[in-house]
């Protein structure tokens, strides 16, 4: 037994060359075994031009179009709606067009770090006086306090908004403003190109297994506090007007729908924007802004919307 | 063996086989000369694709035509006997190599050798070299190769015999005499066999007895001395019949194979495709036996492992191992032009010879010969012999798995032979029904199925419907055909002013496409549009919708879907000609090194176009079309080219272009999508008189007659040319001419018919002094170029391609040059 072992082992050693060439083959039949390469598809022997492998085709489905029944004047008596349709619907109209605005998500839907690029330039963030907010990278604002508007123009692809109740993801063409006063986040997606935006709730009284991400429409203001959410926190009198309310998640969530034109003409940190005659970025916003109200008042129609005053 | 390949004899006749059988049928009827030119001229007396000199090939194929003629069964046959006499040899070079090694006993050497002899007989890369009748050259060139190898090791084993020295020598000069004759025939029969002298030094230092190196160098260069002296002999030979050195593909494609030859080795996963020979046309992606083999390529490293700790041959096995390796890059290096293999294996042909060495090192490096035991007690005898026995498992599993996907991969072959039969069949068909005067335009025919060559260029399809496979007894009728789509070569653009010309006039053109859903000819439905009409065409772009733009982003890529806006809700493809676009790429810069300034130079990014509605996919029009877009971070405006495309022109109302491009590398900004129609863009150019446009010239002009030149009568050529309404409101009223050189096609190079920048690879250039007229090209006087025919291809009959642009005053190209024309003739010398 020693004598075989020293054999092998004299063997082995005085064949150290043979060795590393057969720790190659068998490399070779390894990697044939598990490697799976890309090469170039297609081509041949005559030179035909080495074809690059196509990328990933991206597949665009429609949005969905939120069900919008007409909206009806009560005073119109005539209306075939309002004599002959299903009452339940009307009574329950102003809760559920709310959540038209609103949909969750699973957590794994929130965007990741590598849907960020390394385009920084066009992530403009505004505050409002005494907003206490920090940047700790160029893409991400942590708001400790105050009001702030967050602009995503592209190429820029995706800012973050980290706030105590939770984050805030913006993609690219995006405006939203933000505010976290007493213990009560208000996020009103602004979005110029009416893409949504994703929130992800995971902290206060949303922290552990009831972390809601949603995703949020344009045109629609997402209200979480701390405590339950009040008549007066839901409606502020901040001059924008407001339709359809819906309270969730035990009275710490709800979803408003609010005017954009409104918003335009009476959020000051806005009205600022449109005195700003030089800024490039600034116009920007506000054009795009100004088109999605116009769109907006079209397709989801202009009544019903009041503010508080 | 006939298991395995026995399908293949049911296969037709491919490509080159139709250079060949016209050849053939003139030495059989009445022009015998051609025998010995077979040995004083380039093969086939071909210059147009290739300039080769293999006789012998030609020889074996004569052969079989004078058996067979025009019945495809022979040549099969033939071709299977060949192989099979191949992988005998093999097995007999292999025993007398491990019999002089002295690798374990006689019951082990015969046993790898038969290993390495089946696996190199059902090695899948062979279905192209044995179903292809052509590839003959491959078979016959590896068989006199190896002959010479086993003559060599026999002649070595016979110095160790007991016989007396004088004896002896006889016995080697005879054997070297044999092998230095096997080793001629194989050049003389495929130039890749000049790798033998390589292999016979590798040969002899591993033969070698001596005990140093230097003896071991010295006796090599003395044992390959005689190969050398051969090779120099052929080399004159060869040169004194084809007048070039090298030779090869000659032309655009010969060029570009030259300059990308070590790109092709490095990055096309031939190297890959070799070990993984699967057909992707027969065998999916998740086939089992592409598992089966995967599984067997991983036992094998474990078996090669093993061997390391147990073998005792193990010195002796490495020693067979490297001269293997050496044998194999000696075999591939030689294929210097045309090295790849495709992912539907074409071109497999070409590591035929390689796939003996390939064989070689399978069995040497998995098969363990002698198990070393270190106590029966511990159960070692058993598991040497185990281990020996998982080593013949799996060499045996791996033939088995070789010989299945082989069979399968043959069927590429089946499935050419039948579009090719069906091909004619519906010819013949149409031709029945062909109107007095009129012709028959056949268009997009397949250059390949699932990977196996159909028709190439225009003489190969020419040979369908000429003797001897179109029969003597039935009208000539290759004077009605007219192939549309190759100028010369088989090509994705068509040259859209001649298929305007074929579309208008139904009457004198019957235009006829090949479907490769239905693998038969069809007829066409074009609408042809009001705006087609000459004296519309100015106003062709004011009739395109204009397109809108949606995005859809992933993560990896974005996809832009564009489609027609305002009341028109589809694009008839006929009215198009560019689509043009904005696009501004950025290579995303590295978040470290190197800096954005230095990874941005030369950097080309893909962008791929596909439209909705397109005629069934063809394997030679890539899936789907795309263009380079330059990644500078500037804005360009990029002018895709539709309207050449074939499969643009088939399509069939096309309501959405989607636009692929990938976002994980580069950052894209694409805006301002519009379709344009190419008058405002691409001059006019066409021959004055029809008959001198190859393009639109019958099959009847690729027949080969005694004197080839006979029918060129023509010194001069005269064409027309029209680019006043390229300039736009630019200034300028010069035109620039340019002519290819010969069997050069200009979209080879850059991969577009219409080209934007003057070629670098002109022949002849002039500027003309004016946007529309006409201008004369005049080419050499044919009686002084028939005196020098034979020697040189510039002074030969031979395919040119004529183009133009306009120029402003500043001497730039103005939009595009025209769509290329074709013209066969002498060598041009001037433009008048």
């Amino acid at each position: 037994m020693k004598n075989s072992s020293q054999e092998t082992t004299n063997r082995l050693s005085a064949a150290g060359r043979a060795n590393a060439l057969m720790i190659l083959m068998a490399a070779m039949f390894i990697a044939l075994a598990f490697w799976y390469p890309h090469f170039a598809v297609g081509g041949a022997n005559y030179n035909e031009p080495p074809t690059p492998t196509p990328p990933p085709v991206i597949i665009i489905t429609p949005p969905q179009q939120p069900f919008r029944p007409p909206i009806i004047v009560p005073t119109d008596v005539t209306s075939p709606q309002l004599v002959n349709g299903p009452t339940s619907l009307i009574i329950d109209a102003p809760t559920a067009f709310a959540l038209n605005g609103v949909q969750l998500i699973s957590d794994s839907q929130f965007p990741k770090g590598e849907a960020v690029t390394q385009t920084f330039d066009w992530i403009t963030v505004l505050a409002r006086e005494g907003a206490q907010f920090t940047k700790p990278n160029n893409y991400t604002c942590d708001l400790k306090s105050g009001d702030i508007l967050v602009s995503v123009k592209s190429p820029s692809k995706l800012a973050l908004v980290i706030t105590p109740l939770g984050t805030i993801a913006i993609g690219a063409n995006g405006d939203v403003m933000v505010c976290y006063n007493n213990g009560v986040l208000r996020v009103m997606n602004f979005d110029g190109e009416g893409k949504a935006i994703k929130v992800q709730l995971d902290k206060g009284p949303f922290a552990g297994d009831a972390d809601p991400t949603v995703v949020l429409a344009c045109g629609y203001e997402l209200v979480a506090g701390q405590e339950k959410i009040t008549r007066s926190t839901l409606r502020p009198k901040d001059g924008i007007a407001r339709r359809y309310q819906k309270v969730l998640e035990n009275g710490h969530l709800a979803v408003s729908e609010f005017s954009l034109e409104s918003a335009i003409s009476s959020c000051d940190m806005l009205v600022d924007l449109q005195q700003k005659t030089t800024g490039v970025k600034e116009r920007r916003i506000l054009s795009d802004m100004s088109k999605m109200a116009a769109v907006l008042n079209y397709k989801n129609g202009s009544q019903g919307y009041t503010a508080e005053k | 063996m006939f298991a395995c390949f026995g399908n293949t004899l049911g296969v037709y006749f491919n490509c080159d086989d139709f250079l060949h059988l016209p050849y053939l049928y003139r030495l059989f009827n009445g022009e015998p000369e051609l025998f010995l030119t077979n040995f004083s001229g380039p093969w086939v007396g071909e210059r147009s694709l290739y300039l080769f000199f293999r006789p012998v090939t030609e020889l074996s194929l004569m052969v079989d035509y004078f058996f067979n003629q025009a019945i495809p069964f022979g040549y099969h046959l033939s071709n299977l006997l060949w192989h099979t006499a191949n992988a005998f040899v093999l097995f007999l070079f292999t025993k007398a190599l491990l019999e002089k090694i002295e690798v374990g006993e006689g019951k082990d050497r015969l046993t790898m050798a038969i290993f390495a002899a089946g696996i190199f007989a059902v090695f899948p890369t062979h279905s192209e070299a044995v179903a292809w009748i052509l590839a003959r050259a491959d078979l016959v060139s590896t068989f006199f190769l190896l002959l010479s190898l086993y003559f060599f090791v026999v002649g070595q084993n016979s110095k160790n015999s007991k016989s007396s020295q004088s004896s002896q020598s006889k016995r080697v000069g005879q054997f070297t005499l044999l092998s230095l004759a096997a080793f001629f025939c194989s050049l003389l029969s495929k130039e890749s066999a000049i790798s033998l002298p390589v292999i016979v030094f590798a040969l002899s230092i591993t033969l070698s007895t001596a005990d140093n190196r230097k003896q071991k160098l010295s006796q090599a260069a003395k044992d390959i001395a005689p190969y050398l002296v051969a090779f120099a002999a052929y080399l004159v030979w060869r040169f004194l019949a084809i007048g070039k050195l090298v030779g090869g593909y000659v032309g655009s494609i010969g060029q570009r194979l030259y300059e990308n030859y070590f790109a092709r080795w490095v990055s096309s996963g031939s190297l890959w495709q070799l070990l993984h020979p699967f057909n992707q046309g027969i065998y999916a992606e998740n086939h089992v036996l592409r598992v089966i083999l995967r599984v067997l390529y991983a036992l094998a490293g474990i078996i090669v492992v093993a061997g390391i700790v147990i073998d005792q041959k193990l010195a002796s096995r490495q020693k067979l191992i490297y001269f293997a390796l050496a044998f194999f890059t000696a075999t591939m290096l030689p294929n210097f032009q045309v090295w790849g293999l495709s992912s539907s294996m074409s071109g497999s042909r070409i590591a035929y010879l390689p796939s003996t060495a390939l064989a070689l090192i399978i069995v040497f490096s998995i098969y363990i010969v002698s198990p070393i035991i270190w106590s029966a007690k511990l159960g070692s005898a058993k598991l040497g012999r185990i281990l020996k026995a998982s080593s013949i498992t799996v060499l045996i599993s791996l033939t088995i798995t070789f010989a299945t996907v082989t069979n399968g991969n043959n069927i590429a072959w089946l499935n050419s032979a039948k579009s090719i039969r069906d091909l004619k069949k519906d010819v013949e068909k149409e031709l029945a029904t062909l109107a007095v005067g009129q012709k028959l335009v056949l268009f997009n025919l397949p250059s390949r199925v699932d990977g196996a060559f159909t028709f190439t260029m225009r003489p190969m399809l020419a040979g369908l419907f000429i003797a001897p496979v179109w029969p003597d007894s039935k009208k000539d009728q290759s004077a009605d055909i007219v192939p549309l789509d190759y100028h010369p070569n088989w090509s994705i653009f068509v040259n859209r002013q001649d298929f305007e010309t074929i579309i208008r006039q139904p009457q004198l053109y019957k235009l006829a496409t090949y479907d490769a859903a239905l693998g038969k000819l069809v007829k066409p439905d074009l609408t042809i549009p009001a705006e087609l009409s000459p004296e519309l065409s100015k106003d062709r772009d004011s009739s395109l919708p204009s397109l809108s733009m949606t995005v859809g982003q992933g993560t990896k890529s974005s996809s832009y879907y564009l489609k027609p806006e305002g009341p028109v809700k589809s694009i008839n493809p006929l009215t198009v000609d560019f689509l043009e676009l904005d696009v501004k790429v950025t290579k995303k810069s590295p978040q470290i090194f190197p800096p954005a300034q230095f990874s941005q130079t030369n950097n080309k990014a893909s962008l791929f176009v596909i439209w909705n509605n397109r005629p069934a996919d063809q394997e030679d029009q890539t899936e789907p079309h795309w263009t380079s877009v330059p990644a500078d971070g500037q804005e360009h405006k990029i002018l895709v080219e539709l309207g050449p495309l074939k499969r643009w022109l088939l399509s069939k109302d096309v309501d959405e272009i989607r636009l692929d491009v990938a976002t994980d590398e580069y950052d894209w900004q694409i805006g301002k999508p519009k379709l344009i129609g190419a008058k405002t863009i691409t001059p006019n150019l066409s021959t004055t008189h029809n008959e001198d446009n190859y393009d639109l010239a019958p099959l009847s002009e690729d027949r080969k007659t005694k004197s080839p030149n006979q029918r060129i009568a023509k010194e001069a050529i005269t064409f027309d040319f029209d680019a006043s309404k390229t300039m736009g409101d630019k200034a300028g009223a010069a035109v620039l001419v340019e002519v290819s050189k010969p069997y050069a096609s200009f979209e080879h190079y850059n991969y577009l018919m219409r080209e934007r920048l003057p070629s670098k690879h002109a022949l002849l250039r002039a500027t003309l002094n004016s946007l529309k007229g006409s201008f004369t090209l005049e080419t050499k006087p044919i009686s002084s170029a028939n005196s020098n025919a034979s020697a040189n291809n510039e002074t030969d009959i031979a395919i040119y391609q004529v183009h133009v642009a306009a120029l402003d005053d500043a001497g730039q190209v103005v939009g595009t040059f025209s769509d290329p024309v074709a013209i066969k003739s002498a060598l041009p010398i001037a433009i008048k």
